[in-house]
């Protein structure tokens, strides 16, 4: 038996603050591969914030906002290989953008239209997964299946600080660490479950605590540093290509914007606490240590942002161009005959569409 | 046709099918060394080994939920649960994400936005 070891306590960071907090660095990232890591940075920002007001604007619907969270999710899938699988939650509805899907593919989604329907396959990218921390399961089974066949992929799950109260998530994290799956259970902690507290979902110390029950490490970062955020997936994906099983990693951040579209933080978060994270937001925070470094010019952070804006601009343009799917979808893919009853829905809907 | 109980014809088919098919596996309660309180699976671990034969934790969400995930790896579970009362954490697993794998669409839990 591998000993089991505790969990960490305080938080891994690589990034300074250009004041009396030194910047660190990470072996084996140059100059290209850190303003790859900008640039995926600026993309999942980008998608974010165009698509709030794309929301607003009625062009698609209500959307999760994952604003400040994009350090997390870049950092961890940089240190994944593109045949490894990504199950994601609906926090990282855009993460697909990160493997060459279209940022027209993920709109479609939100737009509550099949063509955002993609093959999990054709990215490594699973559906995205609404209801909380049921996806765990699938990530461990893929991960545990990958093992079985001798093939060296892995699989990578994202969830939130609400998710580990999950029943979902403790038996996935039990049989993670029993099949010793090569898996990785990435926890963004952004302290919030809509309006529930960290408090009051846990009594645990910390959520990497966790781990330590489930027989596998627990790693704990500063979920607004890219760079440290990388680090520590790297260490996870080493371990589980090594046959040493699962690691969870408790990336902690604060949820700096509403929960979704439809939510108001007003009436229960501390808005001075969120205005302090606004101002060390995660892409800010990481474009200050290039420029620092000299890797990164305002010229070039500009045509960064840009490149990202017409992203999203052709993205919006292709998925609202797509021709409404009719309504007959609803009624598919359910039954082989599809009994008369359902034919007679079918039409009951057809005729109060055109009455509308 | 051979007369026998319905067990021994569930065995007989498990046989058949690991035989068949590499990619069929057995999971979840007690299938392995004890070969199933019913005697289900009696004899497959000997024949076809632990990897294909797996006694998992008593967990029935998660017997389900992995086997979703086995499948997007392409394997082929057989999910075992014992009593149909002991099904029901699986119920989750079933109706948000079984049910969504058979559209040819490859989603899952779209249709679940609250």
């Amino acid at each position: 038996m591998s000993q089991v070891l505790p969990a960490e306590g305080g938080l891994r960071r690589v990034i300074g603050d250009g004041g009396s907090l030194p910047d660190g660095e990470v072996q084996g990232l140059g100059p290209e591969q850190l303003l790859a890591l900008y640039r995926d940075l600026v993309l999942l920002r980008t998608y974010d914030e165009r698509s709030v007001i794309y929301q607003r604007q009625g062009r698609i619907g209500t959307y999760a906002i994952y604003w400040n969270h994009e350090a997390m999710q870049v950092g961890s899938a940089f240190a994944l290989e593109e045949r490894d699988w990504i199950f994601p939650s609906y926090r990282e509805c855009a993460i697909g953008l990160l493997r060459g899907m279209p940022a027209a593919t993920v709109l479609s989604w939100w737009r509550g239209h099949p063509a955002g329907w993609w093959n999990p396959e054709d990215y490594g990218v699973a559906s995205i997964c609404v209801p909380i921390a049921t996806h765990v399961p699938h990530a461990v089974g893929f991960a545990w299946g990958s093992r079985l066949k001798g093939e060296d992929r892995l699989a990578i799950a994202y969830f939130g600080d609400g998710a580990t109260s999950e029943g979902a998530f403790h038996e996935a994290a039990t049989f993670a660490g029993v099949m010793k799956a090569p898996v990785i259970l990435f926890c963004n902690n952004n302290q919030w479950a809509i309006s529930t507290p960290l408090s009051a979902q846990t009594a645990a110390p910390t959520l990497a605590d966790k781990a330590v029950g489930y027989g596998m490490p627990g790693l704990r970062v500063d979920g607004g540093d890219v760079l440290a955020v990388y680090e520590a997936t790297r260490e996870a994906v080493e371990r589980a290509r090594a046959g040493e099983g699962p690691t969870l990693i408790e990336a902690v951040t604060y949820r700096s914007a509403p929960h979704g579209t439809a939510d108001d933080p007003s009436v229960y978060i501390d808005e001075e606490r969120v205005e302090e994270e606004r101002e060390n937001e995660c892409v800010g925070r990481f474009e200050r240590y290039l420029m620092r470094l000299g890797v990164l010019t305002a010229a070039q952070a500009e045509e960064t942002r840009n490149d990202a804006l017409a992203v999203m601009r052709e993205g919006i343009a292709e998925a609202e161009a797509e021709l409404p799917a009719d309504v007959s979808l609803v009624f598919e893919h359910a039954y082989a005959d599809p009994p008369a009853s359902l034919a007679a829905d079918l039409e009951e809907l057809r005729r109060i569409l055109r009455d509308v | 046709m051979a007369e026998r109980f319905l067990v021994e014809a569930v065995n007989d088919a498990l046989h058949v099918e690991m035989e068949r098919d590499s990619s069929v596996l057995v999971m979840g309660e007690d299938v392995g060394r004890l070969g199933g309180v019913f005697r289900a699976t009696a004899g497959l671990q000997d024949r076809f080994g632990v990897d294909r034969c797996v006694d998992t934790p008593l967990a029935e969400a998660g017997i389900l939920g992995t086997a979703v995930g086995l499948c997007m790896e392409g394997w082929r579970p057989v999910c075992e649960m014992q009593y149909d009362a002991f099904s029901y954490p699986a119920l989750d697993q079933l109706i948000n994400h079984v049910r969504q794998r058979s559209r040819p669409t490859g989603l899952m839990s779209w249709s679940r936005a609250g």
